[in-house]
């Protein structure tokens, strides 16, 4: 969604009007997973440092194909979270799991492609222009 | 003989009452003749007693126009302009914002989700960072 969503943020999430939520889809084996770990062990020691590596992962899309445990600490380091805490929830099992079940939890609800976006039921699949979006979501919200 | 003294007598007579009348007029200046009545005309004031001049206000001047008007005991003071205090260290400064700030999180499932929790519509991004 990189493409359109800080205007969708900027326009509807930071007015209030709507709340956006990241649901990861692992479709793409190992490199999926340890992004989405990388992300989750982020988020678990500062939220807002969460959004940052969202951010920096899908701008670098490309380097995570043959990204490992030490670029994703760097990158924990990167957007100010502790490196070491970082590196023993990377090496645990709690975040492992937890992710696993938030990819089964997807498949549950009948999502196998991505990106998908479920606006108050509405499915959008694929990228969308923000007019697209707009439209979407100014009919959930009535106007 | 004596008829004419009794004549020169009563002249005599009148003449002395004559003179009397007159040395009391003389000693009395301020009498008057009571030829008339006097009438002695007393101004009397009709115009209600001007009333004490109120406080300046905005509507325009009471009391007695023609007469001016006394400086008011309690002066008008205009309340200052309240302005801000400088912020110090011992002065909390409240941010006020329009709109809450959006509070990001994770939600029951253990999503993270960006927004305020009870905004009106919730958007799903199913996405895979690869």
């Amino acid at each position: 969604m990189l493409g359109t969503q800080p205007q969708v943020i900027e326009t509807y999430v930071e007015t209030g009007q709507m709340q956006l939520v990241f649901w990861p889809v692992l479709n793409y084996g190992e490199p999926s997973f340890n992004a989405t770990l990388a992300a989750e062990c982020v988020g678990r020691q500062d939220v807002e440092a969460f959004w940052e590596l969202h951010r920096i992962l899908f701008e670098n899309q490309s380097e995570l194909w043959g990204a490992g445990r030490d670029y994703y600490v760097q990158a924990a380091q990167q957007v100010g979270v502790d490196g070491e805490a970082f590196g023993a929830c990377f090496d645990g099992e709690e975040a492992r799991d937890h992710v696993q079940v938030l990819d089964e939890t997807r498949q549950a609800r009948g999502i196998f492609s991505q990106p998908v976006f479920d606006i108050e039921g509405q499915l959008l699949h694929g990228s969308q222009s923000f007019e697209t979006f707009a439209e979407v979501i100014d009919g959930a919200l009535g106007e | 003989m004596t008829s004419r003294r009794i004549v020169l007598g009563f002249v005599l007579l009148f003449l002395i009452l004559m003179t009397a009348c007159t040395a009391e007029e003389s000693a009395d200046p301020t009498a008057m003749e009571a030829t008339e009545p006097v009438v002695v005309n007393t101004v009397t004031s009709t115009a209600p007693p001007p009333s004490p001049t109120a406080v300046a206000s905005d509507e325009g001047e009471t009391g007695n126009r023609e007469e001016p008007e006394p400086p008011p005991e309690e002066a008008t003071v205009e309340a200052p302009t309240e302005t801000p205090a400088p912020p110090t260290a011992e002065t909390p400064v409240e941010a006020t914002v329009e709109v809450e700030a959006a509070v990001n999180g994770r939600t029951d499932d253990g999503a993270y989700f960006m927004g305020r929790a009870d905004a009106p519509v919730r958007m799903i991004d199913y996405s895979d960072f690869m």
